[in-house]
C-alpha cells in the first residue's frame, strides 16, 4: 500500500481541525502497523468503497477522545453520550469526505459509509490489509489516523480491431468503466511490438476476418506473454473452431452488449 | 424562515440549529435520515431544508429527488462532507438550490441563505439574514 494514500486524509483532517478548532494539527511519521496501537480504547470506523476500498479509522485513548469531543462541542464531556460520540464520528466523516474529494480530482472515485463508534479496553482488531498509520495532535491531544485500504487494480487493455466504429465503441466503453486502453489502433502485425511497449493484461483481438496471420500473432502472444489474457471477437453466426485458436481465453461474438464484455473482462 | 435540518450526526444537527437560530431562522424539525426527512418535509412544510448526503436508511440525494419530484419549488441546500464536482452538479440537477461542503464556516451558510433570498425575492426568507 502506498504511503501517499494517507496524504489526502491528513490534509482533510488538518482542514477540518482548522475550521472546527481554529488550529492546525501536528503530525508524526507515517508507519505501517499490523495491529492497533496500545492504549487506544476508542475507535471510529468508516468504510470506503470504490476504486479505493477498505476502512479508515481514528483511534485514541478515552481521555483524548473526550477532550477532542469537548473541544468540538464547547462543553466538557466526562463520558460518552450521543452528542460526544456524534462529534467524533463527524470529525472522521468530514475528514473522509475531504479525502475522497481530493482522490476524485486524481481520478480515483470512492464513496464513504456512515461512521461507527467502538469503545472498549483491550480490543483486538484484526484487519487483513496492512494499516498505514499517523499520529496527529490537536493541541496536546493525540489521535491515530489509520488507513487499511486497497486500490482497485486497473486493467490495461489492448484493442486490435480494424472496424473504426467498433473500435471507438470499445475504447469509450472501456474508458468509461475504468479500464486503461493502452493502444487502440494497431493492426495484427504491429500487435507484438505494441504489447512489448505497453504490457497490457488483456488483448481484445478481432479474428472475424479469419486471416492466417491472426492465428500466428495470437500464438506468438501466448508463447511470449503467457500471462496476457486474450479475448477474440467474431461475427455472429461465424463458425470458429476453437481448436484453431487454442491460445484464446474467451470468444465473444458481435454484436454484443457492453455488459457482456465487461463481465468477461472483470472475470479475468 | 422555517427550517428542517437533515443530518445523521446529532453534533451537526446541533451546530446547524445554533447557526440558523442565530440568523433569525426557526428550526421546525430535524431528521436523521432521508426517509424521516421526506415524511417531515411534507408534514412540516418548511421554507427550506439543509440536507446531508451520507446517511443510513435513505441517503440525502434520494430524499432530495423524492421531495423535489413532488414539490419542484422545494428549497433544499445540500450540506455534505463530500465535495466531488460530479456530485455537486448531480445534486443541483436534481433540484438542490445550493451545495455547502463541510467543514463550513458560518459565513458560507449565511451566504447561501442570502443567495436564496435574492433568488426568491425574499418571499420565503424575508426575516432571515437581514
Amino acid at each position: 500500500m502506498k504511503v501517499q494514500l494517507l496524504n489526502p486524509f491528513i490534509s482533510a483532517f488538518n482542514q477540518a481541525t482548522n475550521v472546527i478548532f481554529g488550529s492546525s494539527v501536528e503530525r508524526k511519521n507515517i508507519e505501517i502497523i499490523d495491529s492497533i496501537q496500545e492504549g487506544t480504547d476508542v475507535h471510529i470506523f468508516l468504510g470506503l468503497a470504490g476504486d479505493l476500498y477498505g476502512t479508515v479509522f481514528l483511534s485514541a485513548s478515552k481521555e483524548n477522545a473526550l477532550q477532542i469531543a469537548s473541544a468540538m462541542e464547547g462543553r466538557t464531556f466526562d463520558d460518552f453520550d450521543e452528542l460526544s460520540v456524534s462529534a467524533l464520528q463527524e470529525l472522521l466523516n468530514i475528514t473522509s469526505g475531504g479525502a475522497i474529494t481530493e482522490f476524485s480530482e486524481m481520478g480515483i472515485e470512492t464513496d464513504i459509509t456512515p461512521p461507527t463508534f467502538v469503545e472498549g479496553k483491550d480490543i483486538n482488531i484484526r484487519l487483513f490489509y496492512p494499516i498505514l498509520s499517523v499520529q496527529l495532535f490537536i493541541d496536546t491531544f493525540g489521535v491515530y489516523l489509520n488507513l487499511a485500504v486497497k486500490k482497485r487494480k486497473i486493467q490495461k487493455v489492448l484493442i486490435v480491431e480494424s472496424n473504426t466504429i467498433m473500435r471507438e465503441r470499445l475504447v469509450n466503453t472501456l474508458r468509461l468503466n475504468k479500464f486503461q486502453v493502452v493502444s487502440d489502433n494497431v493492426s495484427g502485425n504491429k500487435c507484438l511490438e505494441t504489447i512489448e511497449c505497453n504490457k497490457p493484461s488483456v488483448v481484445i483481438y478481432d479474428i472475424s476476418r479469419l486471416d492466417k496471420n491472426d492465428y500466428l500473432v495470437l500464438r506468438q502472444i501466448k508463447e511470449k506473454y503467457p500471462e496476457i489474457k486474450v479475448i477474440a471477437t467474431t461475427l455472429l453466426g461465424q463458425t470458429i473452431k476453437k481448436e484453431t485458436f487454442p491460445r484464446v481465453d474467451n470468444f465473444i461474438s458481435k454484436p454484443f452488449e457492453d455488459d457482456i464484455l465487461l463481465t468477461v473482462l472483470r472475470s479475468m | 424562515m422555517r427550517a428542517l435540518i437533515v443530518d445523521d450526526a446529532a453534533y451537526m444537527r446541533l451546530k446547524l440549529r445554533q447557526l440558523l437560530e442565530d440568523n433569525n431562522c426557526e428550526v421546525v424539525g430535524e431528521a436523521e435520515n432521508g426517509e424521516i426527512a421526506v415524511r417531515k418535509y411534507f408534514e412540516l412544510k418548511p421554507d427550506f431544508v439543509t440536507m446531508d448526503i451520507t446517511m443510513p436508511v435513505m441517503d440525502g440525494i434520494t430524499a432530495l429527488e423524492i421531495i423535489t419530484g413532488k414539490d419542484p419549488s422545494a428549497t433544499i441546500i445540500v450540506v455534505s462532507a463530500k465535495g466531488q464536482k460530479d456530485l455537486i452538479v448531480d445534486a443541483i440537477k436534481r433540484g438542490a438550490k445550493d451545495y455547502v461542503v463541510k467543514p463550513f464556516h458560518a459565513e458560507r451558510v449565511i451566504e447561501s441563505l442570502q443567495k436564496l433570498k435574492r433568488r426568491t425575492g425574499g418571499r420565503n426568507i424575508e426575516s432571515a439574514t437581514s
